[in-house]
């Protein structure tokens, strides 16, 4: 009978805390200014524009390439190169991006983008991510949905969650409908296409590179490979690309070779561009492992050509050199580059 | 297996489950489930740490059986030294060996005689400080016939390996708790509400604060030769929070997982920081180690009888060792022996048991006098933190330097701006229930359940939005 009754009213509690706890969320989160509810969050906009992006992405017809990864993506592939070179492309980068929330992108874009190419950025630790810089990026900017809630529940993570009941109570509540991001957030630049470009005048140097020698996160691992199982199920090809960092950095990010890292490179597909490019370090990078733009030029044209004496690449339908803007931008860049 | 962890989330209900269904009430059936569950919590850090712990408990078993079947006076003292030796031998292996090496090239060095030795690789089994105490205190017990040797293997190989008290206390004496592993335990509905509201008390303890405290804490420590005076004395005192919350909150939870299945374990902490004299504080402070000391080594010394010369050496040593006990390092040595000189002056003008009632009992607030007190007890504890906290010697010593002469113009507040407000809560329900076994034991009880469950709602949502969200183990599992 005791153990009956403790049963029942500790099923109870756990339900009313259950029923109770999102209020509380939101009460504190609204009552609150929001840097004393440490564990919620709502960066809209974001680091990285994404607000943007994915107002964009909303409207955006089929593309040859999509880009996906983190801060090195949305920095580093710039759709305007590639239109020049005469491919269509749309660069689906976020901040910290991981395995989870890059699966989740791809699932709702790729009947609209419909792509033949993926250039998919990785590196070492990416299946050691926790993922809950990239999922608080999507809550605030994306709409909160079961795809989202499912996305939190791999994460494990209790500010991503506190975050999501906030994000959504704000999407109930159409609080950030009339939003309206600047395209232009010194020194950050939004280029129609996903990509960000950065200033050239600031630096940073104080970066340190996240290593790992362990395995990875069991849940970015499988969404990694669901990620690549679903476009080989599409017929899509697929690249696995480490986007260029400062020697330093990248000196200290495979001092101790993690097993993801050692995966990567025993794969038919992957590309290293570190030191295949001609970057110099002070030159061409505004802080340990970002690029400038003279640096994307470079890179992004190395990636091209070393895609194409691959074979990597689908053929191109886009041709550039008609276009006014393509011209202006091609002429803007090489002016850049000398 | 951390408390905080989704792992145990789902260890204990299951073990609950099979522990009151499967068991029955088959009393070996129970401790067997038990024993299970106790070496699958142990080996979830590393199944090797489980030979280790199976090798102490075999040796203790059988030396209290040869211990309770023999009266020759040579054979039960060979007996106990075997057990000391051995079990004391790997504690001291395991955690203190390379601490003497380094000491003796450190000496070597100091002659003139400079030469290096690498630093043994060996990892330190956790928790092996609280067990081999506990399965300690079983063979002196017996060795002394205060208690009778168990026959039964399950039973006494439990006893040593209880999960919830396993790797940081409280360190049991086996004559209170392994005669509960002897008799049917029956299900109690206000003992295991109770051990789960004293679990949430815990959690919101260690989670909270502690871990919060632990990232200022970390901050300040760590460029501590560029901030001020002011900022240091708060970097000692949220220190003082984080050990605080982190081992009794740590102690919280055992106790009340324990009560789930049937089980009394002891006191650990009784609101320490409400003290009024070091004294006192040390009445209060990691209780069950404290006592351990006091009946294992203070009183066979001779403990405050004798002259003055025998009081200052005992003292000296049981707080020396007690530091010794916590960490393979001068800081810890240090730390004691600091403690030792606070407490030396009660001791020695026989005001060492001036407080032993709770302060302000019966009363909403302390008098003045007291609150000095208190204040002033804490302060001295804070210092001595420093020493508990530092990396080594020369940390400690140039942290209280500029702690007492730097600036105090300006102040380098916590960078979580909620942690002041979470301190008071914290302090608040911890008054409020400081005459009682914890701080929720009747915080609320006579309140109506919509009140005290809004309570205890408010203290899981205090979690949710505030825990530090990383994998933050405790503290004194290092020890």
């Amino acid at each position: 009978m005791e153990m009956r009754r403790f049963l029942q009213q500790f099923a109870l509690f756990a339900l009313a805390c259950g029923l109770l706890y999102p209020l509380v969320v939101v009460a504190f989160s609204i009552f609150l200014p929001l840097p004393y509810v440490k564990n919620v969050k709502h960066p809209l906009g974001g680091n990285g524009h994404m607000h943007t992006r994915l107002l964009e992405l909303k409207g955006h017809g089929p593309v040859d390439v999509l880009f996906l990864g983190s801060s090195h993506t949305y920095r580093g592939f710039d759709p305007r190169i590639w239109e020049q070179r005469g491919y269509s492309s749309f660069n689906l980068g976020s901040s910290s991006q991981s395995p989870v929330q890059t699966e989740l992108l791809v699932k709702e874009c790729l009947d609209q983008l419909q792509p033949r190419l993926v250039v998919y950025e990785v590196y070492g630790v990416l299946g050691n991510l926790d993922g809950v810089e990239s999922a608080l990026d999507l809550i605030a900017n994306r709409k909160v949905d079961l795809a989202c809630l499912e996305m939190v529940l791999r994460v494990g993570n209790m500010l991503a969650f506190n975050s999501m009941i906030y994000g959504a109570t704000r999407q109930l509540l159409g609080v950030d409908r009339n939003f309206n991001e600047l395209r232009s957030i010194p020194p950050d630049l939004y280029i129609p296409g996903g990509y960000v470009e950065h200033d050239e005048s600031a630096t940073d140097t104080s970066t340190t590179a996240r290593t790992s020698a362990g395995g990875p996160k069991a849940f970015q691992w499988h969404a990694f490979q669901r990620t690549l199982a679903l476009f080989k199920e599409r017929g899509i090809l697929a690249v696995l690309v480490e986007a260029p960092t400062t020697r330093n950095f990248h000196q200290e990010l495979h001092a101790t070779p993690s097993e993801v890292d050692q995966w990567f490179r025993a794969q038919p597909n992957f590309l290293d561009m570190n030191g295949v490019t001609g970057l110099a370090d002070s030159t061409h990078f505004y802080d340990r492992h970002h690029l400038r733009q003279q640096g994307v030029i470079l890179f992004n044209n190395a990636l091209i050509d070393s895609l194409a004496g691959r074979d990597l690449l689908p053929s191109p339908h886009v041709d550039a050199r008609r276009t006014n803007l393509g011209r202006s931008i091609m002429h803007r860049m090489l002016v850049n580059v000398r | 297996m951390l408390f905080n962890s989704i792992d145990f989330v789902v260890f204990l209900p299951i073990v609950f489950i099979l522990y009151w269904w499967v068991g029955g009430n088959d009393l070996r059936r129970r401790n067997l489930i038990l024993l299970i569950a106790s070496y699958v919590f142990y080996g979830w850090w590393d199944p090797r740490f489980l030979v280790l712990i199976a090798f102490s408990t075999l040796l203790d078993y059988f030396v209290g059986v040869r211990l309770g079947s023999t009266s020759d006076a040579r054979s039960r003292k060979y007996l106990l030294w075997t057990s000391l030796a051995v079990n004391l031998g790997l504690l001291g292996y395991f955690k203190y060996s390379n601490f003497f090496l380094e000491s003796f090239v450190d000496a070597f060095s100091l002659f003139g005689q400079p030469f290096s030795i690498e630093r043994l690789n060996i990892i330190l089994p956790v928790g092996i400080s609280f067990y081999t105490f506990q399965t300690l205190s079983y063979s002196i017990d017996v060795y002394r016939n205060k208690l009778q040797p168990t026959k039964d293997p399950v039973a006494f190989a439990t006893y040593v390996s209880f999960f919830p008290q396993l790797v940081a206390g409280p360190i049991e004496r086996a004559e209170k708790l392994l005669p509960q592993f002897a008799s049917l335990r029956t299900f109690r509905y206000d003992m295991a509400v109770d051990g789960a509201r004293q679990m949430l008390w815990g959690l919101f303890k260690k989670m909270v604060i502690a871990d919060n405290c632990a990232f200022e804490v970390d901050r300040i420590f760590g460029q501590y030769h560029t901030l001020g005076g002011a900022t240091l004395l708060l970097g000692s005192v949220l220190f003082a929070f984080q050990i605080y919350c982190d081992f009794s909150g740590y102690s919280d939870i055992a106790i009340g997982c324990a009560r789930l299945f049937g089980f009394q374990l002891m006191k650990n902490f009784a609101f320490p920081y409400f003290s009024r004299d070091i004294a006192e504080f040390w009445r209060r402070w990691h209780i069950s180690l404290s006592t351990w000391f006091r009946d294992y080594l203070y009183v066979p010394l001779g403990g405050s009888r004798g002259g003055t010369a025998m009081k200052v050496r005992n003292t000296f040593i049981i707080f020396i060792v007690s530091g010794f006990w916590h960490g393979a390092n001068w800081t810890f040595l240090a730390w004691g022996a600091l403690n030792a000189f606070f407490f030396l002056p009660l001791l020695l003008s026989g005001r060492n048991r001036t407080h032993l009632g709770t302060v302000a009992h019966g009363r909403w607030l302390p008098g003045a006098n007291e609150l000095v007190r208190m204040l002033f007890t804490f302060f001295l504890t804070c210092v001595a933190w420093v020493f508990f906290r530092a990396r080594d010697m020369d940390q400690a010593l140039g942290y209280l330097r500029g702690m007492f002469t730097g600036s105090y113009t300006e102040i380098s507040a916590p960078t979580m701006q909620s942690l002041p407000y979470l301190l008071v809560f914290f302090l608040l329900l911890e008054w409020a229930g400081r005459e009682h076994e914890h701080a929720l034991e009747r915080t609320g009880n006579r309140w109506p359940r919509l009140f005290r469950w809004s309570l205890h709602i408010g203290i899981v949502s205090l979690i949710g939005l505030f825990m530090a969200t990383g994998e933050t183990p405790f503290i004194y599992f290092q020890f």
